[in-house]
């Protein structure tokens, strides 16, 4: 009966045995038995090939023939104990003979005899290479945006999707004047402008994260609580994640202010020299004593028509003129509209008390104002100056005959 | 950017003579030139008369903005039944209302009207130029 | 409106408006001035405007009609001092106030009155 269980039990055993045996062999993770010294012992196919030996030569081999200096104290720091319960997890740099480089996490369970005396380490490698690979370059590229944020004058901002700072730059936090760039966390455009700039930037915002189209070079007028006013030309374009949703923005805003205000001053003096050429362009002469006249040239918009009206009978008033002569031998096209706005004039002409003499019609225009049926009202017409100016002085006559 | 710098209450007749002063050096003030002061002056009398006349009391509202002047003139009246009619007869017929509607727009830069049986509101503007 | 200044300078009546009226005391000057009128001396009158610096559509055919009315009874009329503002404000009413002289201050108002006057008496 024993035998039969023994039997049995030695089978199980066996194929245990086996099981385990292959566990070890096929298994990805390097698995190694470390003596005393550090030399190998017992190495897993996986363990080989992490050290760049063919299968089965990494027995008897000196752990230290493939780990550098700093590396080799430390695994040996961490290898190496009296105490039974020390189990170690560490990082080594790791010379491999196939010509890699390659950086390991390193687990390690010290065995003792009966007697306690440490006589080697079970050893696990995991090949974290890659890993440490991506680490190295998210240092590097993460070190180049620092310096990118923290040097370039322009204001950078990353924001989320309810438009709070995540990371801006140097300048941009100097431009609101906190000194820690960390400062801005969790802040949005309100903590810093008006509402009158806060308030249609946020909305461009939330405009290119609903619809996924940038804002590009927009001048912006910024608005600050101690009553400032910059300007800002202004990118932004939305932020994805790996499965492209949008999760936030990143705006670049360069100050303009300075090339704002010399345009401004530029477009106020030529502002001032349309006016004065405006001026010029329809001088009111006076013709004769008492006559004033002013030709029209060009074309008669209603802006030009105000302008007209109010110089011709400012100072027909100033003056006291009992006549005035509008002359349109120079004009452009004559339509309807333009003969509104001439008759328009002449009459305020006859309300101030004056006399509006319309002269320079020629045929052309006699037979357009003909032709659109405009009716003129009462308004006198001649074809030159010199008419209108022999008419004037003949009914002066005539009115001084009259009072007598 | 908006903001509101006069308010108005016009019940009674003598209300369209101090509307039509204070809009006036408000237009002053604002920097328009004395054509367009005048202008904006008789639009606000027009308006004004129209809300005595015919809708018994309201009052005029005046915003400025960086372009110019915004006018609004609002009543509690019986509104206009016909606004396009009045507005093409006001120069053949004696429709003083009429009359004052195509003479306010002609007078000022824009112009628009709204008008219920609860009341009329006008919103006219001037540009500064 | 307390009074409305009248001058007699003759045969003609002269009334210079120098406030603000609004409509109902417009109205009432402007019967004041067409009674005062009716009297066989007057053959003239000039309505002096040169104080209002704004002139409304209401005002505007008050005028109008006070000059008619005038007319009617066989008086000249004359408007004096429209001031350039209120001129362009009332043509762009469409108030062109064709049928009533105008002139810009007094002196010239009553010349052209009185070689109306002349006139009318040839």
């Amino acid at each position: 009966m024993a035998k039969k269980n023994d039997k049995k039990e030695i089978k199980k055993l066996r194929r245990e045995n086996v099981e385990y045996k292959n566990l070890i062999e096929e298994m990805s993770e390097g698995f190694a038995f470390l003596e005393e010294d550090l030399t190998f012992s017992f190495s897993n196919p996986a363990c080989d090939s992490i050290f760049g030996v063919p299968e089965g030569k990494l027995m008897g081999r000196k752990l230290q023939d493939f780990l550098t200096a700093k590396s080799f104290k430390e695994a040996k720091k961490n290898i190496i104990t009296k105490k039974k319960k020390k189990k170690s997890v560490f990082e080594i740099e790791v010379n491999a003979e196939d010509g890699e480089g390659r950086y390991l996490l390193t687990r390690s369970n010290p065995r003792f005899d009966e007697k306690g005396k440490f006589v080697g380490s079970f050893v696990f490698f995991y090949n974290i290479t890659k890993r440490i690979k991506l680490e190295e370059d998210l240092i590097f590229e993460r070190s180049l945006l620092n310096s990118l944020l923290n040097t370039i004058p322009d204001h950078i901002y990353f924001k989320d999707e309810k438009s709070r700072f995540i990371k801006v730059s140097k300048s941009l936090a100097q431009w609101f004047n906190v000194d820690d760039v960390d400062g801005l966390m969790d802040k949005t455009d309100f903590d810093f402008f008006t509402e009158e700039h806060a308030r249609p930037a946020f909305e461009d915002e939330q405009e290119i994260m609903k619809t996924g189209n940038p804002i590009e070079g927009k001048i912006e007028k910024e608005t600050h609580p101690d009553g400032r006013t910059t300007w800002v030309s202004t990118t932004k374009v939305p932020r994805y994640d790996k499965e492209k949703n949008v999760i936030g923005i990143l705006g670049i805003s360069r100050d303009v202010t300075e090339k704002k205000l010399w345009e401004e001053e530029r477009e106020e003096k030529l502002e001032a020299q349309r006016e004065e050429l405006m001026e010029l362009s329809t001088p009111v002469i006076d013709v004769w004593e008492g006559v004033l006249t002013v030709p029209i040239l060009g074309s008669l918009d209603s802006e030009r028509a105000s302008r007209i009206s109010e110089s011709l009978l400012t100072q027909i008033v100033e003056k006291r003129a009992g006549a005035a002569i509008i002359d349109i031998s120079g004009i452009g096209a004559v339509d309807s509209a333009v003969a509104d706005r001439l008759i328009r004039t002449a009459k305020a002409v006859r309300l101030v008390g004056s006399e509006a003499i319309l002269t320079g019609v020629g045929v052309e225009i006699a037979q357009t104002i003909a032709d659109l049926g405009i009716d003129m009202g009462g308004l006198k017409t001649m074809s030159t100056l010199k008419d209108g100016l022999r008419y004037v002085i003949s009914r002066k006559k005539e009115q001084r005959g009259e009072m007598k | 950017m908006k903001e509101e710098i006069l308010r108005i209450p016009i019940n009674k007749e003598i209300d369209v003579l101090i509307a039509r002063r204070e809009i006036k050096s408000e237009a002053e003030r604002t920097g328009f030139r004395w054509i367009d002061q005048t202008r904006i002056a008789t639009a606000v009398s027009e308006l004004t008369r129209n809300i005595i006349k015919h809708a018994y009391r309201g009052e005029v509202i005046v915003n400025k903005d960086d372009g110019g002047l915004e006018i609004i003139c609002q009543d509690e009246g019986p509104g206009i039944p016909d606004i396009e009619q009045a507005m093409e007869r006001g120069y053949s017929t004696t429709n003083s209302l009429g009359i004052g509607l195509i003479g306010a727009k002609h007078l000022m830069d824009g112009f628009e009207i709204e008008s219920t049986d609860s009341g009329t509101k006008i919103t006219t503007y001037k540009k500064l130029k | 409106m307390a009074r409305l200044t009248r001058m007699h300078l003759g045969d003609i009546l002269v009334v210079p408006i120098q406030e603000e009226l609004h409509d109902t005391a417009a109205e009432e000057a402007g019967e004041k001035i067409i009674r005062e009128a009716d009297n066989s001396n007057i053959k003239g009158v000039a309505i002096d405007i040169s104080a209002l610096d704004i002139v409304d559509s209401f005002l505007g055919r008050l005028l109008q009609k006070i000059a008619w009315g005038l007319r009617a009874m066989g008086k000249e009329v004359i408007l004096v001092g429209i001031q350039p503002e209120v001129a362009v404000a009332l043509v762009e009413l469409g108030l062109y106030l064709e049928d009533i002289n105008t002139a810009f201050e007094l002196d010239s108002a009553l010349e052209k009155l009185r070689g109306m006057i002349n006139k009318d008496s040839k």
